[in-house]
């Protein structure tokens, strides 16, 4: 009875070790090379001024925003173990999926860990077979996706991650 | 201590229990192109749609809570929409749905198949399959607790959605 206790609480374990991985995908990968890595830091949102505190409350949800990425071309000599780990990523459980869209050699999707009002993280995968593929991890304190699409919406053009923005946007129109 | 056990079975099963679907090898197809759009997702759309002002958005909140997962598949490759059919053949054995209509009209087709809910109006999932005139063969699967008369709904807001308002029901 104890050791079933044992290796299930050792699964356990290994499953929540999995947010780990994440990070560590970010960490070890950004310094190797023929990834492209960027961080950017949430202050370099670009805040209008004369925005209400309830926006200025949405936009500070948003810590920071990491994105790693490699292009076909030039890597061949790591290119398939690079996207095999990536694929590896992709296909971690601790985070649930949103949605994934696939076309013509171009793969996409989304993955979320928290609650759908208050998101801890998101994670953007973007797979293309000619030119590469790419992570993104937005990292948050309880963002609230229909807050920042709102904002958006009433904003105009705040540079926050347009990109994968425009995708939940086009969704819902 | 069994207490224990139990609650951690049951965190680990709510892991591995998102089994694979007969459907996903579409996925990886290369001819298809698909969308999946989870519980989540829905989640999420039902409660931005839920903030924003107007009926519609306020009843397309209430269709997009209900639905725990969409997949559309599409090809334009006559053999892969072949295997379209024929898995949903097989599936809708298996699983015992139920036609819910069936439409020939020039040269397109559309079938849509149920598993049938708490009450008439209402269907636990839905399968469409529909070959167009242009080529295209669209299969299409929706989970969840769907109400027929309004799923008119999703195919409005949600790309790709949109041959689901073929789907008509007589209201009573």
């Amino acid at each position: 009875m104890k050791k079933l206790l044992i290796v299930l609480l050792a699964l356990v374990g290994l499953s929540a070790c999995k947010d780990a991985t994440v990070e560590n995908y970010f960490v070890d990968n950004a310094e190797k090379e023929g990834y492209f890595a960027l961080d950017l830091p949430a202050s370099l949102i670009q805040m209008k001024t004369g925005i209400s505190p309830e926006a200025k409350k949405t936009l500070s949800s948003i810590k920071k925003m990491n994105i790693i990425a490699m292009k076909k071309e030039g890597n061949a000599a790591h290119y398939t173990t690079a996207h095999k780990k990536f694929k590896a990523l992709q296909k971690n459980t601790t985070y649930e999926d949103l949605m994934r869209f696939k076309n013509v050699g171009t793969q996409f999707s989304v993955k979320i860990l928290g609650e759908t009002d208050a998101v801890k993280q998101i994670l953007i995968f973007a797979d293309n077979k000619d030119m590469g593929f790419g992570v993104a991890r937005i990292l948050g304190d309880e963002m609230n996706p229909g807050k920042i699409i709102q904002l958006k919406n009433e904003m105009g053009n705040i540079d926050i991650d347009g990109n994968q923005l425009s995708v939940l946007h086009n969704l819902l129109n | 201590m069994k207490k224990l056990l139990i609650v951690f079975s049951f965190i680990l099963t709510a892991q591995v229990s998102f089994g694979q679907s007969i459907f996903d090898k579409f996925e990886d197809n290369d001819e298809v192109a698909t969308v999946v759009i989870n519980k989540k997702m829905f989640e999420m759309i039902s409660s931005i749609s839920d903030e924003v002002d107007g009926d519609d958005a306020k009843e397309f909140a209430s269709v997009a809570k209900s639905i725990t997962e969409l997949k559309i598949f599409t090809t334009e490759d006559t053999k892969v929409g072949e295997e379209f059919k024929a898995v949903m053949k097989k599936y809708i054995a298996s699983e015992k749905l139920v036609e819910l209509m069936r439409v020939k009209d020039k040269g397109q087709s559309v079938k849509v198949y149920v598993r049938e809910g708490n009450s008439e109006n209402f269907v636990k999932e839905l399968i469409m399959y529909v070959k167009d005139t242009d080529g295209q063969n669209v299969l299409m699967t929706l989970t969840g607790n769907i109400d027929l008369r309004k799923i008119g709904k999703i195919a409005d807001k949600v790309k790709g959605a949109e041959s689901l308002k073929n789907i008509k029901v007589k209201t009573k």
